[in-house]
């Protein structure tokens, strides 16, 4: 195991073609053509598109890409029937400069995913937020993708544990 | 029959009266709109109207677009129908607080704030999302423009369903449940 982490690790980026969505004003998403990669740093999205400004700073220039670094997700679900790629985000609240978290930065990119909890009796849910990234070849991602994924996943959680005032919350 | 007469005056009456007091309504304000952004929050100046049709905001400023419609152009103003809105609310400073229906959420979702509203001791704060409107002069709404805004208010609550604010029947139960066991606990 620890070789085939450490294997994982030991890949230097992983490239991704697809789009990438961001919600609508009312129902569906729009989509911008795209590369994601996955790096042993963090992910990187890159658009043909300048789509990218900080939230409601109407004044600031727009980019092609948008960088996520280790401790600002917690999460690569691979959803294999619609293509989708969500890299989840850590409640910001938690984190100890919740200024510059990812989310309250670039707020209108993000999805919203109720979660279904019971608390007690009483059944609820919970939001929670990412960013979707539809890809192009199912063969893209493999096994050892995958792998990579978790390890990147595994390394990110421990920046926000370091980054957090809350660590239960995250274990 | 005398009664019979007296309760289609009265009804006319109370017809004339209402339409009276809904066609007055047209209070203007100078102040700021408030937007949460990236860096903090961010001020416009601007002038909020309120008339029978409802609540018009109108900045100095482009900066109204529809959520993540990047090509459509901006807009200086920002008209709100009654049926697009659930409550209007005053603070003690007369700062305006206009709380969205879902569509119209939907329609300008990045301009809204989240406010946090604690219905019961026992659950989470209720996340509701509000439209902050800061007056430049507080008494530039008196009483009597309260009042009237205060009518509408009650005219849109009065569209809206009870059901979308109050808890339901399984919810009642479940809260005496558990506090009839607090209860027991600390005794």
């Amino acid at each position: 195991m620890l070789f085939m982490v450490g294997y994982a690790l030991g890949q230097t980026e992983i490239k991704i073609k697809g789009k990438f969505l961001i919600p609508k004003f009312f129902e569906g998403a729009r989509e911008y053509i795209g590369v994601i990669t996955f790096a042993r740093n963090g992910i990187e999205i890159e658009c043909q598109e300048k789509i990218f400004q900080p939230f409601n700073e109407f004044d600031a220039p727009k980019h092609r890409k948008l960088e996520i670094k280790l401790g600002e997700f917690n999460g690569i679900e691979i959803k294999g029937e619609t293509k989708k790629i969500i890299i989840n985000i850590p409640n910001w609240y938690i984190l100890k400069d919740r200024k510059k978290s990812l989310y309250l930065r670039y707020r209108n990119m993000f999805f919203h995913f109720y979660r279904p909890i019971t608390v007690g009796f009483d059944p609820g849910y919970h939001v929670d937020y990412g960013l979707e990234f539809m890809f192009d070849n199912p063969d893209d991602i493999g096994v050892s993708e995958k792998k990579f994924f978790r390890a990147l996943v595994n390394r990110s959680l421990k920046a926000i544990k370091a980054n957090s005032w809350l660590h239960e919350l995250i274990e | 029959m005398q009664t019979k007469k007296k309760d289609y005056l009265f009804a006319l009456i109370m017809l004339f009266l209402t339409g009276y007091v809904l066609g007055q309504i047209e209070v203007k304000a100078a102040g700021k709109f408030l937007i949460p952004t990236a860096g903090g929050v961010k001020e416009y100046e601007g002038v909020i109207t309120f008339t029978k049709a409802g609540v018009e905001i109108e900045c100095q400023k482009k900066i109204f677009q529809p959520f993540n419609e990047f090509d459509t152009p901006k807009q200086r103003k920002l008209s709100i129908a009654p049926a697009d809105l659930k409550e209007i609310w005053f603070d003690k400073k007369n700062n305006i607080g206009l709380f969205p229906s879902e569509s119209f959420y939907n329609r300008y979702r990045n301009m809204f704030f989240r406010y946090a509203r604690k219905y019961s001791l026992m659950y989470e704060p209720y996340i509701e999302y509000v439209l902050v409107f800061v007056l430049n002069d507080p008494g530039a709404i008196d009483n009597e423009d309260k009042k009237l805004i205060l009518f509408l208010n009650k005219v849109i609550r009065g569209e809206i369903k009870k059901e979308e604010n109050t808890c339901g029947p399984k919810r009642k139960i479940l809260y005496l449940f558990y506090s009839c066991f607090l209860w027991l606990g600390m005794l």
